[in-house]
């Protein structure tokens, strides 16, 4: 639908200024024609990158009235750019995802826990139905179960339900018990800080993720820490679990003499590491590593699978004793034997019989470890369903099938094509796939304004930037929608509309059309902030103030000219994200602000359309809790019922959506 | 093909011998004379910390003492221990970690940053502590030359650290933090002039300039990104500031910037120096570059004259080193050293279960080592007051 043209001008910019500015005007040459009709449309919205609908929006709520934002991570269909719907397209996108299958429920079937940020759980439970194998994803399950950077359910006191082992931070070890029954578990914290029955705490560095199972068929369970030294530490239940027993056993901090060392030569490295001038064997390397025990072949005993900072892939120490007397001594093998995959790194695997043909599938998520994380942002959780013949083949990179560009995402709700609906455009901060830009992401709505189908038909090549956070807003008066955008550093691009509001061609401009005085991460909004026509600049920043360019040009010929970077002393912490839009339905612009860590502030204007006065609201934001690390907003009525819905972008590179209600 | 594999069983085991002395108040400590055991400091041991000044002067070097939550505090010009402070018994917890040391000029205040109990710390010359600030998963720390700033990068124990360094004022320990879009930010440095601060990634091959005052970032991708990956340990920077080189883990080179143009660093050069070159230290007059190879026991220099390896140096006490640092006259070197596998054999183990780091000392003149101190286990990051007292 649209194309974007390279730069046709870069500005200078001197790299040693010391001093803030206190203004800085940019513009460009004066353009054709007066403000269009949709232009007038977006500044009766109030909401310059929200109002691209035809005509105006209805009014919002009467001031006052209670506002509540409803989440739903299947609100509408949305297809990727093959064609196929995505499961849970709302999720909100993984980076780091920390899978285990386990049956918590008991009925049967592997419900799926994958942990993408600290502290939380998400659990999807396995509810297969005649047209095929779904995950539902129920977010007040064991959503207040806190931890810390890893979990794993295992059955610590050997009663037949699984318990609960977690980091407490840092780096340490806590337990819950599983108090439940075999169809719904309940888990209660037994030890914040578990000790060993010599009354030691039991510590992981909390990048290394233990792991758990009755390794020599004792009826114990074993618990297995790798050490930073690729060393391996035991513990064997005792089989109690109690405020005065103590769990674990300490047996041994080197099992099975495992000791993994690298070897950059076999990575493709290359220095005589093992010659007279090495210095001898290469030592350990200082990383981070994850593991997984499951009798994978069948055989009867447990292997072990090893996913490390400093490998690409994932290793196989293969049991060649038995259940009762195993034996790890042995070569690690790249795993699947047959083709070892590569990835970024870092890789965490959980076993399970996810096809129910009776062997155990590999379901492994990419931490990312040395091998480039930037690459594996998006494709990270990983299905390998064992064949007949043992072989392992790869069925998805993507497990859980949900809107994810990489990481950072930023919407934009317009209609770009004005066709009656909302289109979605979606940056991100990398692209995984080429790691020399961002892109921009078109989800097209080929639906309607009031029930959007949303399909990934194209993206915008943005050559020579990072962070791209597009606004959208009729700048050059003529009708249709322009772009400023957004990069990691201090400026903002202009990108003009050179074709049609039904046919946009966008052509980058200007590479530095606004720079803001200090900082990075440049987030554009747009909006009348002083009542004279034409579309005002807010700018957020990595340090969280917020940067506010009133238009002293004109809505056909805008020239941005700083008032204040560090507007109305507002600091949300770091990275602010501004959007402005008439939240309370007075007439006049309100602020709202995405943090990084805070989810999204709200500044009520309790001043007029000229004169703003932003004054933050009590009980903040009505938006749900929970909302994602590094949230930007962006509001749209999605469903048409006269009010404006509520989209985040988040680190994890996808969306979240709530509706407002 | 795996970049991984087990050693082979039948390695030798560390040895196991039992501690001879208690860990707090009457440590006695080995030293130089590479074997000998001497009393430190005052009669039986180092004074605890809190327990008011050390008996020397100084000036003074540091060392973090990862698997042992200490510091030890070493007379710089005695090379006698003169104090250990105990991180655990100041609440920061048995497994702290404490990874770098950074000294002020003057050695007025020090810091240290403690990995895994998210804290830099700042203490005062009499080793009391007198400030600290939270920051997630600190690592490597580098002091601004003319402002009041501590930079500080992140360490690698954590499954996503932030992409971020921190600035801290050093005066009210306030931080604020800036992007730097790479994952694992690790090797990091404040130029001469301070102006700029780079920055350098564990998990891509990519460098960062950081304009040290506004925090805008330039981002440098090395060739070969994507395939084999450097692992970017730690930089040094010439006297004049125009050529900066980074430590390369994984594929054990020492990679040479051009950096006259701070913000565009250009790699101009990569020499290949061994098995996992660690912390550099560059001379004063420009011409050497040390560090310490943690994957072969050894120390390497390099000759920047016409960018070759002048001399590897091995020995008594050089056991996984880590840190290093060179004294303000330039005559020695300091590195400090893991020991983690106990391939060097402390005299006395001062209570601690793992074999003891140490602080090999190597005159710059004959390039031999002169002295052998032994600190607590895992000796890492170190750093002395690079300025009259």
């Amino acid at each position: 639908m649209s194309r974007i043209d390279g730069p046709r001008s870069r500005r200078a910019k001197s790299r040693s200024r010391r001093a803030a500015p206190r203004s800085r005007r940019s513009g460009l040459p004066s353009r054709r024609g007066a403000p269009g009709a949709l232009t007038a449309a977006l500044l009766a919205a109030g909401c310059a990158s929200s109002g691209g609908a035809p005509g105006s929006l209805a009014p919002e709520r009467a001031a006052g009235a209670e506002t509540r934002f409803v989440r739903a991570v299947t609100p509408f269909p949305v297809f990727d750019e093959f064609g196929e719907a995505y499961e849970i397209p709302f999720l909100g996108g993984f980076n780091v995802p920390r899978p285990q299958w386990v049956d918590i429920d008991g009925d049967g079937d592997l419900d799926l826990f994958v942990q993408e940020t600290t502290d939380r759980l998400l659990f999807f439970e396995r509810e297969d139905t005649p047209e095929g194998r779904r995950h539902t994803w129920r977010p007040a399950a064991y959503s207040d179960i806190e931890v810390g950077e890893w979990f794993r359910f295992v059955d610590v006191d050997a009663d037949g339900d699984r318990d609960l082992l977690a980091e407490s931070p840092f780096s340490y070890m806590k337990l819950y018990r599983n108090t439940g029954t075999a169809g719904g578990a309940a888990f209660e914290l037994i030890a914040d800080t578990l000790r060993d029955t010599r009354g030691e705490a039991i510590f992981s560095d909390r990048q290394n993720i233990p792991n758990a199972a009755d390794i020599d068929c004792d009826g114990r369970l074993d618990l297995f820490i790798g050490r930073l030294v690729g060393t391996v530490t035991r513990y064997e239940a005792t089989g109690e679990i109690g405020a005065n027993a103590s769990p674990f056993r300490h047996i041994t901090d080197r099992f099975e003499d495992i000791e993994i060392v690298a070897d950059p030569a076999a990575a493709g490295g290359v220095p005589p590491f093992n010659g007279s001038d090495g210095g001898g064997p290469f030592p350990t390397l200082h990383g981070a590593n994850t593991m997984a025990l499951a009798d994978y072949d069948a055989d009867g005993d447990t292997d072990m699978f090893w996913g490390d900072f400093f490998e690409a892939g994932l290793l196989l120490i293969e049991n060649a004793g038995s259940c009762e007397i195993p034996n790890l001594r042995v070569e690690p093998r790249p795993f699947p034997l047959d083709e070892p995959i590569r990835t970024s790194g870092y890789n965490a695997p959980t076993f399970g019989d996810y096809d129910g043909d009776g062997d155990l599938d590999l379901l492994m998520g990419v931490l990312g470890g040395a091998y480039n994380a930037n690459t594996t942002t998006a494709d990270n959780l990983m299905l390998f369903s064992q064949e007949s013949d043992g072989g392992f083949e790869l069925r998805t990179r993507r497990f859980i099938s949900q809107i994810d560009v990489g990481s950072e995402s930023v919407a934009s709700l317009v209609d770009l094509d004005s066709d009656g609906d909302l289109d979605l455009l979606l940056g991100n901060k990398i692209d995984p796939g080429d790691l020399s830009n961002s892109r921009v992401f078109l989800f097209e709505n080929e639906g309607s304004g009031t029930r959007p189908v949303f399909r990934r038909t194209g993206e915008f090549e943005l050559p020579g930037a990072y962070h791209n956070a597009p606004a959208f807003g009729d700048l050059d008066g003529d009708g249709d929608l322009d772009m400023l955008l957004g990069t990691w550093r201090d400026e903002i691009r202009y990108v003009l509309n050179e074709g049609s509001a039904t046919e946009p061609r966008l052509a980058l401009v200007d590479s530095a059309f606004v720079e803001i005085t200090r900082g990075s991460n440049a987030t554009p909004a747009l909006g009348d902030l002083d009542g004279d026509g034409d579309l005002d600049l807010m700018i957020g920043e990595s340090s969280g103030a917020l940067n506010y360019y009133e238009n002293v040009g004109s809505a056909s010929q805008p020239s941005f000219e700083l008032v204040s970077d560090e507007y109305a002393e507002i600091d949300i912490g770091r990275r602010s994200f501004p959007k402005l839009l008439d939240h309370d339905g007075d007439g006049d612009l309100d602020l709202v602000v995405g943090t990084e860590s805070d989810g999204i502030r709200y500044f009520r204007n309790d001043g007029s359309r000229a004169a703003p006065n932003f004054v933050e609201a009590d009980g903040g934001f009505p938006a749900a809790e929970n909302l994602p690390l590094f949230a930007t907003p962006e509001f749209g009525d999605l469903d048409g019922d006269g009010d404006l819905d509520l989209v985040v972008g988040s680190a994890g590179g996808g969306l979240y959506y709530f509706e407002r209600r | 093909m795996a970049a991984l594999w087990i050693r082979p069983s039948g390695v030798p085991r560390l040895l196991q011998r039992a501690a001879s002395v208690a860990r707090s108040g009457t440590l006695a400590f080995g030293m130089a004379g590479l074997v000998a055991v001497r009393a430190a400091a005052a009669e039986g041991g180092p004074a605890a910390a809190g327990d008011g000044p050390a008996a020397a002067d100084g000036p003074f070097l540091y060392v973090a003492n990862q698997e042992a939550a200490a510091v030890t505090v070493i007379d710089l010009e005695t090379h006698e221990v003169v104090e250990i402070i105990d991180l655990e018994a100041m609440g920061y917890g048995a497994n702290a970690k404490p990874h770098h040391v950074a000294v002020e000029p003057d050695g007025s205040f020090w810091y240290v940053s403690l990995i895994a109990a998210d804290r830099v710390l700042k203490f005062d010359r009499d080793n009391e502590l007198v400030a600290s600030v939270e920051f997630e998963r600190p690592g490597l720390l580098a002091l601004h030359p003319s402002e009041p700033w501590l930079f500080v990068g992140r360490s690698m124990a954590a499954v996503n650290p932030p992409q971020r360094i921190g600035r801290i004022d050093r005066t009210s320990m306030e931080v604020e933090e800036y992007d730097v879009f790479i994952p694992r930010p690790h090797a990091l440095l404040a130029s001469p002039d301070g102006g700029w601060v780079y920055a350098g990634s564990l998990g891509e091959n990519s460098v960062v300039t950081v304009e040290a005052e506004s925090g805008e970032a330039e981002l440098l991708r090395l060739p070969g990104s994507g395939t084999m990956p450097h692992v970017l340990v730690q930089y040094a920077i010439s006297p004049d500031g125009e050529t900066l080189v980074a430590t390369a883990e994984m594929t054990a080179k020492l990679l040479v910037f051009d950096v006259a143009e701070p913000v565009a660093p250009k790699l101009v050069g990569e020499l290949d120096v061994g098995a996992r070159p660690w912390h550099p230290s560059w001379s004063a007059d420009g011409r050497w570059i040390w560090f310490g190879n943690l994957g072969a026991n050894q120390v390497t220099l390099v000759d920047t004259s016409d960018w070759s390896v002048a001399a590897v140096i091995r020995g008594e006490g050089l056991a996984e080193p880590h840190g290093s640092v060179l004294s303000p006259d330039g005559s020695r070197l300091y590195v400090a050293n893991r020991n983690e596998t106990g391939s060097y054999e402390s005299a006395d183990r001062m209570g601690y279960g793992a074999p003891g780091g140490t602080v090999v000392v190597i005159d710059t003149e004959t390039r031999e080592i002169i002295d052998v101190i032994e600190t607590p286990p895992y000796a890492s990051g170190i750093s002395l007051a690079s300025g009259p007292s």
